[in-house]
């Protein structure tokens, strides 16, 4: 079972959390580290950066020795892809077109990516699940949604 | 002549209607409840004090005053949504010495009276020192020789930076000269835990924190960071007494975003008032061990003020 | 004792407590469920409430709340991958993987009848020592509270199966990002790039609905013809006896952890779930099932949630000190009706120290009552198109997210941590490791502070303290496992 999810996956993740790592290191200086018997807000971050730096870099050096520990392979990117710019989508016009909209085109975005075929039987639940989960959430257990050009519309 | 008069009776009439709508308008607040944030955690003395203030809201003010904790950043975050908050009297802090009047005092932190309009102060609880009854020092004078003894040695046990203890703290030290090593606490709960277990040698914190621990002879009182003596330990000197004047009240009370109408002002602190002067409210404050001290906007106003100035004093003396 | 609990029994079977008992029992297990509105968010909600209760009956409901929490919290984390309570994200590892295999019912139900057995068990355990354990609490300063912490993450590490080191990458990170917002100790703004959106720092539960749920539909989306299996008939919806045969122990050891653990204020459950989890690894004849659907892995942790939320109250009823922000609430309605725990409680108000105990055996069995039957229905929930069960999913995430703060930045993190999950996942970076360590960073980043100023400096402290020290051989011992293995070569037995 030594499937390699990604060829270079450690090396891109080594070296992404390599700078991490020197950022943290950068913001712990920058906010002070103190000394051990004073510390400042900076000392447990730095401590922190200086870890991840020190891990990472051994990812690095592991993966250079070809001893590369793998995770999942990809068996499809494409669908991930869109549920993904879906997502991002979804986050960017949540404010305006409100919670039901939004979530009811997100719905959409996922079960088209799914392939489900789009008819009564599948938009149904999606739109019911929308609408529902808001009255559900908002109206009934007082967990504010964002309202959107509904809102607007009915003059909240 | 007709046409005069009845010009006169509707010009009369509509400035009688606008007065009353003027008047009105202040005896309609408030239409709705009232949001309360204590910018505090959950079950300290403040949100005690906070909840049996406002039990009885309803009853003296038409609504209920709704609390909502907003912990976080010393008090910082609570208060900095207070200021923001439209000044309609709809949102107020439950206003304290540290998040109120220290952090902005001295750090510049968090909101003070440059950006709250005070509306009243409900009561203050007198803060005081404590040891374990084993430690080697029975008093206020022999645990400053202790320290002075023993430089660097002492322990002390903070409730967050700035905080009554840690100010008052570095006020002793300052003033006696003693060195110790001054730890940081997520506030008075964790630090008397820590007096109790022996992980720090002293700590400072409202006497009503420590009284169920002193009676049952788990924490010894050393003395009371007050003017005057505590009536509920009559033998328990004040730090004046012992001769290092420090005196700290931490008070609790209500802070409205800058800019409220006075009417409002005056018609919560009215409320207020009246809340506190209740039956069953003086009986579960005197079940905290504490009492009620109420001061209307303009008093309160004053202290609050003073005390802000003495605080920017002290913190420029203690900083290092 | 028999007598006190005796009149305790009298006091917790009124009419009016059991229906408080019964009411708090069921809510607690809805919003324990439901994601969003967490149990010290709803018990802040009732408080008014109980201003015209009884005491004890104040704090009957209001504990119900609470424990009912914790045996609502692992349905989602079982059903759907998504922990909605600190003590449960340990669940997932095992209970989403079981649920996956068609095992839904078996892991539900486990996880019931081994909150139950934790529950009552540390009833008992509080009935009969809580003075003796007070004692223990407050023996934790900040040397122990580090080792324990330590221990922890490094079990968290080993725990997470695959290359130590990715785990141990990922427990840093996990602590790193614990120090966004404001600095506990000093006030000073960490890594907030300015945004007051972070100066609250980042919640645990908005990071978890990310890795864990949002990026298992986004890697559920590669082969989208996989509908989670339910297999009908009876035995798949009740744990099998060869399940029980293998869940006994755990369960027993998950209720000790639990307890004891749990004693400790702030992270106690948290740390409690997954030290059991990984003494059950270490210590199983086949540790290579951890991770995929093994059902030791979902009873030990849930026994341990269940006994830490009971012996969590001990500090409060024996010290007056609330060991978290739920029964912080629970000190404020004692105290509103001029009631102060601590150390004379039992003494001075026997009635409501032994009613409110009393009661907690009685909401364990309503529970066990109340969640049994809801196995069922919960397994059948799952029998609708993996499409659907999808948006749920997705559904629940988002409004768990934005119901933390109120806001859609949160909504935004959380699908940024899910694109993040996703891509661990592929690289073989495991997730529970940095929600561990982001829970529990401030609680050692705080004692670690602490420790060195009042030992001016002096590391010492960690070793001259022998209950740390202790703690810290421990932790070197779980260490030493992983450690060879990365040596060896950075993989630990292929999954």
């Amino acid at each position: 079972m030594q499937h390699r999810g990604l060829k270079s996956g450690d090396l891109i993740a080594g070296g992404f959390f390599l700078l991490l790592g020197l950022g943290a290191i950068v913001g712990a200086v920058q906010l002070q580290i103190g000394t051990p018997s004073e510390p400042q807000p900076g000392f447990f971050p730095f401590l922190g950066g200086v870890g991840l730096v020190v891990l990472s870099s051994l990812l690095l050096v592991q993966d250079w020795r070809g001893q590369s520990s793998g995770g999942e392979p990809f068996v499809e990117v494409r669908r991930p892809l869109l549920a993904t710019v879906g997502f991002v989508a979804f986050v960017v016009m949540l404010d305006p077109l409100g919670y039901v909209l939004a979530t009811a085109a997100l719905s959409v975005v996922l079960l088209l990516v799914l392939g489900v075929r789009l008819g009564l039987r599948s938009l149904l639940p999606a739109v019911l699940l929308s609408i529902g989960s808001y009255l559900l959430f908002d109206r009934m257990l007082d967990v504010p949604l964002p309202e959107g050009i509904l809102g607007a519309l009915f003059g909240h | 002549m007709k046409l005069a008069s009845t010009c006169g009776i509707a010009a009369v009439s509509a400035l009688a209607a606008v007065l009353c709508w003027g008047t009105a308008s202040a005896q309609e607040f408030p239409s709705k409840p009232i949001t309360l944030i204590i910018p505090s955690g959950a079950g300290g003395s403040h949100d005690m004090t906070a909840r049996a203030v406002t039990s009885v809201a309803n009853e003296y003010l038409g609504q209920p005053i709704i609390i909502q904790l907003k912990p976080g950043g010393g008090g910082a975050i609570g208060s900095d949504q207070v200021a923001k908050a439209a000044p309609d009297g709809y949102t107020i802090l439950f206003g304290g010495p540290n998040w109120s009047t220290t952090l902005p005092a001295v750090e510049g932190r968090s909101k003070g009276p440059n950006d709250l309009d005070p509306i009243c102060r409900i009561n203050y609880s007198p803060v005081m020192v404590a040891a374990k009854p084993d430690a080697p020092y029975k008093t206020f004078k022999e645990m400053i020789t202790w320290a002075k003894a023993n430089p660097g040695k002492l322990v002390f046990g903070n409730a967050g930076p700035w905080s009554q203890a840690d100010l008052t703290w570095k006020q002793i030290s300052k003033i006696t000269g003693i060195e110790s090593r001054n730890v940081p606490h997520d506030g008075g709960g964790p630090s008397t835990l820590a007096l109790l277990g022996g992980h720090v040698d002293v700590a400072i914190n409202p006497t009503t924190t420590f009284i169920s621990y002193i009676q049952s002879g788990k924490l010894r009182p050393l003395a009371v960071l007050d003017d005057e003596r505590d009536p509920s330990f009559p033998d328990v000197p004040t730090a004046k007494e012992e001769g290092v004047d420090v005196v700290y009240y931490l008070w609790r009370g209500m802070l409205a975003p800058k800019g409220t109408p006075r009417p409002v002002i005056e018609k919560l602190a009215d409320a207020c008032k009246k809340m506190t002067e209740d039956k069953t409210v003086q009986a579960m404050i005197k079940s905290f061990g504490d009492r009620i001290q109420y001061l209307g906007p303009d008093e309160f106003g004053k202290v609050w003020r003073a005390e802000f100035e003495l605080h920017k004093e002290l913190g420029t003396s203690l900083k290092k | 004792m028999l007598e006190n609990l005796a009149s305790g029994f009298a006091v917790a079977l009124s009419p009016w407590n059991l229906a408080y008992a019964g009411f708090g029992a069921v809510l607690g297990t809805a919003i324990g469920v439901l994601p969003g509105l967490g149990p010290p968010a709803t018990i802040a909600m009732l408080l008014p409430l109980t201003y015209g209760m009884e005491p004890v009956s104040a704090v009957i409901m209001l504990a119900g709340i609470f424990y009912g929490a914790m045996y609502g919290g692992s349905t989602t984390s079982i059903l759907l991958n998504i922990p909605g309570e600190a003590g449960s994200v340990v669940t997932c590892l095992d209970g989403y993987r079981m649920t996956r295999a068609g095992r839904a019912g078996a892991a539900l139900g486990i996880a019931a009848i081994g909150s139950f057995i934790a529950g009552t068990l540390g009833v008992l355990g509080l009935s009969l020592i809580s003075p003796i354990l007070a004692d223990f609490a407050l023996r934790f300063g900040p040397a122990e509270y580090f080792s324990l912490v330590l221990l922890g993450l490094t079990m968290a590490v080993y725990l997470s199966g695959g290359s130590a080191l990715k785990g141990l990458v990922m427990t840093v990170l996990g602590l790193l990002l614990g120090t966004i917002g404001l600095d506990p100790v000093f006030g000073a703004e960490r890594f907030t790039f300015g945004s007051s959106n972070l100066t609250d720092g980042l919640d645990f539960v908005v990071v978890a609905m990310g890795l864990f749920g949002i990026a298992e539909v986004l890697s559920n989306l590669e082969s989208p013809e996989q509908p989670v299996a339910v297999k009908p008939g009876i035995k798949s919806i009740f744990p099998t006896r060869e399940d029980w045969k293998r869940a006994w122990a755990p369960i027993a050891r998950g209720s000790f952890f639990g307890f004891f653990i749990g004693i400790l204020p702030g992270g106690g459950a948290i740390i409690s779930s997954f030290v059991s989890y990984a003494v059950e690894k270490k210590i199983s004849k086949h540790p290579e099932q951890f991770g995929h659907g093994a059902i030791e892995g979902v009873a030990a942790p849930e026994s341990a949630n269940n006994a830490a939320s009971v012996s969590s109250f001990i500090p409060l009823l024996t010290l007056g000190i609330p060991g978290n922000a739920s029964i912080a609430m629970i000190l404020v309605a004692l105290m509103i009706h001029g009631i102060r725990p601590g150390p004379q409680l039992i003494a001075e108000h026997p009635d409501i120290f032994w009613g409110a105990v009393a009661s907690m055996y009685l909401g364990n069995v309503m529970l066990l009552a109340l969640n049994l039957p809801l196995v069922g229905l919960w397994v059948k929930l799952l029998q609708v198109p993996y499409s659907l069960l999808a948006l749920v999913v997705v559904v629940i995430c988002v409004v768990g997210a934005y119901s933390v703060h109120n806001s859609t930045f949160d909504v935004g993190v959380m699908i940024g941590f899910g694109i993040f999950g996703y891509l661990l996942r592929k690289t073989g970076f495991p997730a529970a490791p940095l929600v561990l360590a982001m829970i529990l960073g401030p609680i050692l980043e705080r004692s670690l502070q602490q420790a060195m100023i009042s030992s001016a400096g002096d590391p010492l402290i960690f070793v001259q303290h022998p209950l740390s020290a202790a703690l810290l051989g421990v932790a070197a011992l779980v260490a030493l496992t992983p450690l060879l293995s990365l040596m060896r070569g950075g993989s630990t037995k292929p999954a």
